[in-house]
């Protein structure tokens, strides 16, 4: 499937990434040459795998994940504020986008 | 004898870190207040005093996690990752967090923002990554163990470059909490050791179950030193042969073909084995890991924590 620099500047657009005319010619020819080489999976015959969810082992994949709904000690606002860019009245504040 | 041992591995890691360029923090104040409390309580866990070193991608209270990134750059996070809590717990000392490709994407660690670090055993040469830092810390003799990160290879390849021991846990074996994740479903916490014997003691010291960590598998977890016995007679080893083929650079080649002489005059049996979809391996992991890394990495926003951008995007 080729990629045209269309799609390069739309994806793009939509991560806000501003490429130069240079960079979305060179990228071009790269994505699609990634996409055909993943494109050799479609010669594989999965119609009867089943789908696997995580990595577990099927001896991890059996032991329980739950636990009991305790309450538990948590950071605090100061220290959630610690490393905030920039906050205000124990809030983190962002600039505007709308 | 554990302060001399951690005063060293500060002193050697500060030292030949112009060099070899492996540490991105060096806490000997930190460090050493911690053998101080060590010495005062006179506890003497399965790591006592032992130096440790740890990837800049894993949580260190008090100490930076910046993952080789500008993003985080001097981020301090504010708790300890599991695998710390029970290093500490077991006596050992972090001494310092280890440069890494950025975000742990990368495998030669010259894609660190705070540049590349170096091979010891010749310093014109990559040191492999992600966890170039760790590996390069061990080699270079700065610690005997240090932890580092593995999702496509990250612990297992830099050891390889580096000549040490490198192990990649069964996925579950240990817990990720307070581990930067990148690829969730294939993310490992790994051991970095120059003998394997202390590989099994810290493996033995953070593996099992974790519950901040649901993936984290319930099951026992065995005395990993006392399975060192010596003997493997009887033990069978798989062997890729398919494998064993294209691009293999012939030192790599003469090598294995060596280890398994070695093994098999030790008395375990050699097994061919067959993978045939190990052929579609990168395809899918180049599917699995990048899918997984955009929706791990959308956290850094710098909307609580990191890098903002001056201009907001109309």
């Amino acid at each position: 499937m080729p990629i045209t620099e269309a799609d390069i500047k739309k994806v793009a657009d939509l991560a806000h990434l501003e490429l130069a005319d240079e960079e979305l010619k060179t990228f071009g020819p790269q994505i699609t040459e990634i996409v055909n080489y993943v494109e050799q999976l479609n010669a594989l015959d999965t119609a009867n795998v089943e789908p696997a969810i995580g990595g577990l082992t099927p001896e991890g994949a059996r032991t329980s994940s739950s636990r009991d709904d305790e309450i538990a000690g948590s950071i605090g606002q100061k220290t959630a504020l610690e490393e905030a860019p920039d906050p205000a009245s124990g809030h983190f504040r962002v600039p505007k986008v709308l | 004898m554990s302060r001399q041992t951690v005063e060293f591995s500060i002193t050697a890691a500060e030292r030949l870190n112009e060099t070899l360029n492996a540490f991105l923090e060096v806490d000997r104040e930190g460090a050493l207040r911690r053998v101080e409390e060590i010495e005062q309580s006179g506890e003497a866990g399965a790591l006592p005093g032992i130096p440790i070193a740890i990837k800049d991608n894993i949580c260190v209270k008090g100490m930076q996690a910046s993952c080789g990134s500008k993003i985080l750059g001097d981020y301090h996070p504010p708790y300890n990752a599991t695998v710390i809590e029970r290093l500490i717990k077991a006596g050992a000392v972090v001494v310092g967090k280890t440069n890494c490709d950025e975000f742990a994407m990368g495998s030669s660690n010259e894609n660190s923002a705070f540049g590349p670090v170096r091979n010891p055993w010749d310093t014109t040469r990559v040191s492999g990554g992600s966890s170039g830092g760790s590996a390069t810390a061990v080699a270079a003799g700065i610690v005997p163990v240090a932890l580092g990160s593995d999702t496509g290879g990250s612990v297992r390849q830099p050891a390889s470059l580096c000549g040490v021991v490198g192990l990649k846990p069964t996925y579950g074996r240990n817990s990720r909490y307070g581990l930067v994740a990148f690829a969730s479903s294939l993310d490992q916490i790994g051991v970095f050791a120059r003998e394997v014997e202390d590989a099994a003691l810290v493996l033995g010291v953070i593996a099992g179950r974790d519950p901040h960590d649901a993936t984290t598998a319930d099951v026992p977890v065995p005395d990993y030193s006392a399975a060192l016995t010596g003997n493997i007679t009887g033990a069978r080893l798989g062997f890729p042969r398919a494998l064993f083929g294209q691009g293999l650079d012939d030192d790599v080649k003469k090598s294995v073909e060596n280890v398994i002489d070695v093994y098999r005059e030790l008395g375990a049996e050699i097994v061919d084995v067959e993978l045939p979809h190990a052929g579609y391996a990168i395809a899918v992991y180049y599917i699995i890991a990048t899918a997984e890394a955009s929706s791990n990495l959308a956290r850094f926003d710098g909307v609580r924590y990191g890098f903002r951008a001056e201009e907001t995007p109309e």
